[in-house]
């Protein structure tokens, strides 16, 4: 279990946490999700020790982490990085034997990673002479080759087409099933909604809402509705119903969570002849904007205005 | 997993990925090359044996003055061929077409164009004295056998030098050389790897997934050994090269070293290298592309040619002069200048020993320093100034 607590950091002026904390649980994955400029790197550089903390406390079963301890976790950066010029079955076996492994259990490893993401010919071969999407996958591999305890990923969905994301998942969610406690980092809420079985979500070097999934959700005061009348027919909605958009007659809606599915549909079609409902928990991004009182989107760009100036 | 068993590993990828590299591997082969081509071109346009000076001579010589002017001539590598004259006019003739490299006149004048090689006037001269000095004792009743030991009396003195050791004299002057130019070339043939090796760290990135399983002063400590190593074993390669060159060819004497001066010189040669290393590799980790690296290093060039050149310039030629022993106990300059004064005999024992504690210390304080410094400006994003990274806060 991965526990910070009360994480503070200043940079002069800057407060890059304010007191964050937060629990990871082994054989879980914990989404830490929040805007851009919001701590999530800081706090990651943390578990590592990259970084002098003004206060708080970073524990790893129970007691402040040891280099051996260390040793068995595995970090993914946000700036992804290795050596380019270095084959990429060896790098990973240098990192692996960094890492405390015997070269031969090291060589192992590295074969085994390389041929589980399909590079397996690719063992001799430059990082360098590799795909952007490999050379994304031989990081992966870099992060997981000495089969960590602790899996601590900043940002691993950034910059993955769709199909990267649903390989990383997957990877991810082994990792996890086998026993592994997985951190993962993301600022774009709604693409990880789904992997994520635990939830930080974080604001302004501080942690405001956690839990498993569901319970972070139930946190919003409102829900998600989706319905479409008989014939894309005009909707009228009552005042305490905000219409989100609408595109050929499905109108989205945000809901009180307190209003019941029978009595909604009876005040949005009180004559009956709808075609399609849906009654959905918030999205994440909704929780986030109910819970921190602005979306995700305007506090990157009053992130990016404040270090523009 | 102990940290020297972290550190040798890190060492052991960048000794191989620095072998790996062609830069280094064609420039040290070039050099090499060069080196020995240096030492071995000179050669084949040399004439094989001793030197010999063709000597026109004219009007009457004393006897015995040819084997005279040979043993004059035996400790110079060189003999003379005397071709004999009719008068000045040949004589100047002769000297003219090249016929002869000068012409004794009356055993009284030595012709030449423009001055005679030195040593055929000082022979010619010698074999006169020695010859009338011989003439006059034989007159005085001395026999030819007494006659020979006094000739013959004394042995060439010996040397002994007021300001210490007895020096080593040109041996002593080349090895002066050698291992201040040794130790210049070095760090100017690798630290510019150290600088690249860890922008390349820094730029791609890799350097924050290394720092997930190892401390910055792991990092730093891992490259100067690797590097030193490396360092040494070029010079090692050179000086192989060259003496191995010279055993065939024969271009010059082996300076005759004693361990005293090779030891303190190796010990030198490794502490400044050091020294220098890891300021480079700070250097490195400041800037964030070449170019940047050209301005961060940009100090250090300055202090390392500054310093090579007023060893050349300044502590060769007054090797006991007061800026030579102020430049004995600074630990940039000392590795510089304590070869040189030791090689030459220009130091006396206690300052060689209080310089190497002074210059040892002060490169472990260097690397200390450049650990936090490194470890300050590695994570850092951008390019840094000195006075940035001596602020900036340095990671564990």
């Amino acid at each position: 279990m991965l526990e910070l607590t009360g994480l503070t950091k200043r940079y002069g002026e800057v407060v890059a946490l304010d007191g964050v904390s937060l629990t990871a649980r082994a054989g879980r994955l914990l989404g830490f999700l929040g805007p851009n400029g919001s701590g999530k790197t800081t706090t990651m550089r943390a578990v590592f020790g990259l970084v002098q903390l003004d206060a708080g406390e970073v524990r790893w079963h129970g007691g402040p982490i040891t280099a051996a301890q260390r040793r068995r976790f595995g970090y993914m950066p946000e700036q992804r990085g290795l050596y380019p010029r270095m084959p990429c079955g060896p790098q990973l076996r240098y990192l692996a034997r960094l890492h405390g492994m015997a070269r031969a259990e090291a060589e192992a490893a590295a074969r085994r990673w390389l041929d589980e993401l399909g590079l397996g010919e690719r063992f001799d071969d430059a990082v360098s002479q590799l795909s952007h999407g490999n050379q994304q996958r031989v990081q992966l591999a870099s992060a997981l080759v000495h089969d960590p305890e602790l899996l601590v990923l900043d940002e691993p969905f950034s910059g993955l087409d769709p199909l990267g994301v649903a390989a990383m998942s997957e990877v991810l969610r082994e990792r996890a099933a086998q026993g592994a406690t997985v951190v993962f980092s993301s600022h774009q809420l709604d693409l990880v909604e789904e992997l994520c079985e635990d939830v930080v979500i974080v604001a302004g070097g501080r942690d405001r809402l956690a839990g498993t999934l569901e319970q972070v959700r139930a946190s919003s005061e409102h829900r998600r509705a989706e319905i479409r009348l008989t014939g894309g027919r005009a909707l009228t909605p009552p005042p305490d119903i905000e219409v989100l958009d609408v595109r050929e007659g499905v109108a989205r809606l945000r809901v009180p969570t307190d209003l019941d599915a029978k009595e909604l549909l009876d005040r949005l079609a009180p004559e009956g002849g709808v075609e399609r409902f849906a009654l959905q928990p918030p999205s994440l991004s909704q929780v986030f904007r109910d819970v921190v009182g602005a979306s995700v989107r305007d506090l990157e760009a009053a992130v990016d205005t404040e270090a523009a100036s | 997993m102990s940290p020297a068993r972290t550190i040798l590993l890190i060492a052991g990828r960048e000794t191989l990925d620095r072998l790996r590299n062609k830069a280094f591997v064609w420039g040290t082969g070039a050099t090499l090359v060069v080196l020995i081509a240096a030492i071995v071109i000179p050669t084949l346009f040399e004439d094989d044996g001793p030197r010999t000076y063709d000597l026109g001579v004219v009007g009457a010589i004393p006897d015995g003055f040819e084997p005279a002017l040979d043993r004059e001539l035996e400790g110079q590598d060189a003999d003379a061929e005397l071709t004999e004259l009719d008068d000045r006019a040949a004589a100047a003739a002769a000297v003219e077409d090249g016929e002869v490299v000068a012409a004794l006149l009356d055993a009284r004048e030595l012709m030449a164009r423009d001055l005679p090689p030195t040593t055929l006037h000082a022979a010619v001269d010698g074999a006169l004295q020695q010859l009338a000095l011989a003439d006059e004792l034989e007159r005085a009743g001395i026999d030819e056998q007494e006659l020979g030991s006094i000739l013959g009396a004394h042995d060439p003195v010996t040397v002994i030098d007021t300001e210490g050791d007895a020096g080593e004299g040109d041996a002593g002057f080349v090895l002066a050389f050698a291992a201040t130019i040794l130790l210049f070339v070095a760090i100017q043939f690798n630290g510019n790897s150290l600088l690249t090796g860890a922008i390349e760290e820094k730029s791609s990135r890799v350097v924050e997934v290394l720092l997930g399983a190892v401390r910055p002063w792991h990092l730093l400590t891992a490259k100067l050994i690797a590097l030193t190593s490396l360092a040494l074993g070029q010079i090692a390669v050179f000086i192989g090269g060259a003496l191995g060159a010279n055993a065939v060819v024969g271009a010059f004497d082996v300076p005759p070293a004693t361990p005293r001066v090779l030891a303190i010189s190796l010990l030198m040669v490794v502490i400044g290298f050091t020294f220098f290393a890891a300021l480079y590799t700070v250097a490195g980790a400041m800037a964030s592309s070449v170019e940047d690296a050209q301005g961060t290093a940009g100090p250090l060039a300055f202090l390392t040619v500054g310093t090579y050149m007023v060893v050349i310039f300044a502590v060769i030629p007054s090797p006991t002069g007061l800026l030579s022993q102020i430049l004995t106990f600074l630990p940039p300059t000392a590795p510089f200048t304590v070869p040189a004064r030791v090689a030459m005999g220009a130091i006396p024992a206690w300052q060689v020993a209080v310089s190497a504690l002074v210059t040892v210390a002060g490169t472990a304080l260097t690397i200390r320093l450049a650990g936090r410094l490194y470890a300050a400006a590695v994570l850092a994003g951008g390019k840094l100034t000195w006075r940035a990274v001596w602020r900036a806060e340095p990671i564990r």
